[in-house]
């Protein structure tokens, strides 16, 4: 997988495909076993060994935007204490700046978290990490807690604040209608693995691998809904809980299925120009 | 329309707090009804009143709260005057619910199974043991779960969250209700799991003959399910009619501005149009409409800041409390 400079890229899937688990290796938060991370040309944050990159540089909005803020500290307490660890300008002015970007008034700044709104609180968590001007941000799934208005206002928020500040930005989330507002590329990951990766509008609409189309289709629309429900593909079942170690890990409930993918592991592939797909048998192909 | 009486039937729901803080409104004059076996879709953001409304309707409200209406009747039953135990045969019986989590609905240390025979042995006390548990693995069967018998015994820590719900559901319908309200049913799911729930919900209600009253702040979901909508807002319903012509052509500002800012696949980047601001506290006294200080229409017109919206009846069996909507 790769994020390019000014991207967003969404990684979407269901519980237990592997998305939180990525972003934590990605922040250094956990060790991998294999394979390489490589960040803005260094190692992960936070090794003791290698060419860490700085944690200033690689910055991380959590889903939870009651249990990410010290309830115990002011507003602008929370946005100094980043700034003053790194020896960074933590004047008044500076956290008056903040708030500004992420639309908040400077009146919030003595009121502690649980005074303010999950929307609120959100945009704290966000003007917490763009303050030390990080050229990566992770974020996730930061709407998923928040009535569908306030998304909306999240969402809008991101998305300036990336065309003004231009940071890169990985968005997790399960919803893939919000996942379809941020990201111009979006990876569908199923069971620890990337099942399909290319741009939104494509994987979304056009999608290749049929778990991306079991997850498209299940998608509850206000537009492409005749009465009485969606039409759902038949993808029946819950995902398996062991992992087997050969074979796709989407066929005990692909349709397509077929004995070759009980032995052989389908690799990511070019499959189209942009689009990388893990399956035998792609969709549209 | 049927000359028959609806099942569910409320007219003017006032449900209050009293609190350190003073009165806190959170229902103020509800109306709405529901017909056998149809399902009506309540949405609308959270501290709307949705799940005090449901509450209300199962008599399941705290001690300090203080309930009024002209009507609140289930299929004939004042259900405003009804005692203790007159809400045992109701509860679980002809009035059953499905929550939003699914797994604090079930207790860690017992089986799925001996919850689901209790469901059914607390109002069927005639039935011996080996009828019950026959019931209940054949309930398990019909919403999905299979090997039923097996899983009798497994404890909701083994289960996923879908088949949770899945158990949940089976738990809800074994009496055979004529009403069941599912509140945030599906938010905690997986998307493609929510997708088998909705469909199970469905076939349910086609089999069954079942109304529901379906909670969701999800317009798409309460899309997929609801025959009729009630859009609610600070405690009032705002608008409501078929969920289909409402989620398709609102007439209200604040349906409207929910369907704005409703994220969809194939929608245009950045043409999410937020709602400004946030929904009144509960303490708050308002003049005049509760929408108006987030209404592109209303903010600035002398009806809105004086006088609050009654919800008026339109065509086609639409009902809209704005002053803007000319009936």
């Amino acid at each position: 997988m790769t994020l390019s400079e000014g991207e967003t890229l969404g990684i979407v899937g269901e519980s237990g495909c592997g998305k939180t688990t990525l972003l934590r290796s990605i922040l250094g938060l956990i060790p991998i076993d294999s394979g390489v991370i490589e960040v803005l040309g260094g190692d992960p944050p936070g090794r003791n060994d290698g060419n860490p990159v700085s944690r200033a540089l690689v910055q991380f909005v959590h889903q939870d935007p009651f249990s990410s803020l010290n309830p115990r500290m002011r507003i602008r307490q929370i946005l100094q204490a980043p700034l003053r660890i790194n020896g960074c300008d933590h004047s008044t002015s500076r956290v008056r700046e903040l708030l500004e970007m992420v639309g908040l008034s400077h009146s919030v700044s003595d009121n502690f978290p649980t005074q303010l709104s999950g929307g609120q609180r959100q945009r704290v968590a966000i003007a917490r990490a763009i303050s030390l001007k990080p050229k990566v941000l992770l974020l996730d799934e930061p709407v998923s807690a928040l009535d569908v208005s306030v998304q909306a206002q999240v969402i809008n928020l991101i998305n300036n604040l990336q065309r003004t500040q231009g940071f890169s930005c990985i968005f997790v989330s399960h919803d893939l209608a919000v996942v379809a507002q941020v990201a111009s590329r979006t990876a569908v990951m199923y069971l620890g693995q990337v099942v399909e990766v290319g741009e939104t509008d494509a994987v979304l609409q056009e999608p290749a691998h049929p778990y991306s189309m079991a997850l498209s289709a299940a998608v509850p629309s206000l537009r492409h809904q005749p009465r009485g429900g969606p039409w759902i593909a038949p993808v029946v079942g819950e995902p398996p809980r062991e992992k087997t170690m050969t074979g796709c890990a989407f066929r005990s409930r692909c349709w397509l299925a077929t004995p070759q993918c009980e032995v052989k592991t389908p690799n990511l592939e070019e499959r189209a120009p942009n689009r990388q797909v893990a399956c035998h048998y792609p969709l549209g192909r | 329309m049927t000359n028959e009486s609806p099942l569910l039937e409320i007219r003017d729901l006032h449900v209050k707090f009293k609190s350190p803080a003073g009165l806190l409104s959170a229902v103020d004059g509800v109306n709405l009804s529901l017909e056998r076996g149809k399902t009506l879709g309540i949405v609308g953001e959270s501290g709307g009143g949705k799940s005090v409304l449901v509450n209300a309707i199962l008599g399941l409200l705290p001690a300090n709260a203080l309930v009024s209406a002209d009507r609140l009747h289930f299929s004939g039953i004042n259900l405003a005057k009804l005692s203790k135990s007159e809400w045992c045969q109701i509860r679980g019986r002809r009035i059953s619910m499905v929550l939003q989590d699914p797994t604090t609905a079930l207790s860690p240390l017992r089986t799925i199974g001996s919850q689901l025979c209790e469901a059914i042995s607390v109002h069927n006390s005639e039935l011996g043991s080996r009828e019950i548990r026959f019931r209940s693995i054949a309930l398990l069967e019909s919403v999905g779960i299979s090997d039923a018998s097996r899983r009798m015994a497994d404890y909701p820590h083994q289960w996923s969250g879908g088949m949770r719900q899945r158990a949940l559901i089976a738990m809800a319908i074994s009496n055979s209700p004529e009403l069941l309200i599912a509140d945030e049913p599906t938010t905690a799911l997986d998307v493609t799991i929510q997708a088998q729930v909705l469909e199970l919900l469905r076939s349910i209600q086609r089999e069954r003959a079942i109304a529901i009253i379906f909670i969701s702040h999800s317009l798409g979901v309460v899309k997929s399910i609801a025959d009729e909508v009630s859009v609610v807002y600070a405690g009032r319903v705002v608008e409501s009619g078929s969920c289909f012509d409402v989620l398709t052509g609102p007439s209200h500002p604040y349906t409207q501005a929910l369907v704005d800012c409703f994220p969809e696949i194939g929608r245009l980047r950045g043409s999410l149009v937020a709602i400004e601001g946030q929904p009144p506290r509960q303490t708050e006294r308002i003049e005049g409409c509760r929408f108006r200080d987030r209404c592109t229409i209303g903010r600035d017109r002398a009806d809105c800041a004086c006088h609050d919206p009654i919800l008026k009846l339109s065509t086609g069996g639409r009902s809209v409390a704005c002053h803007a909507v000319s009936i």
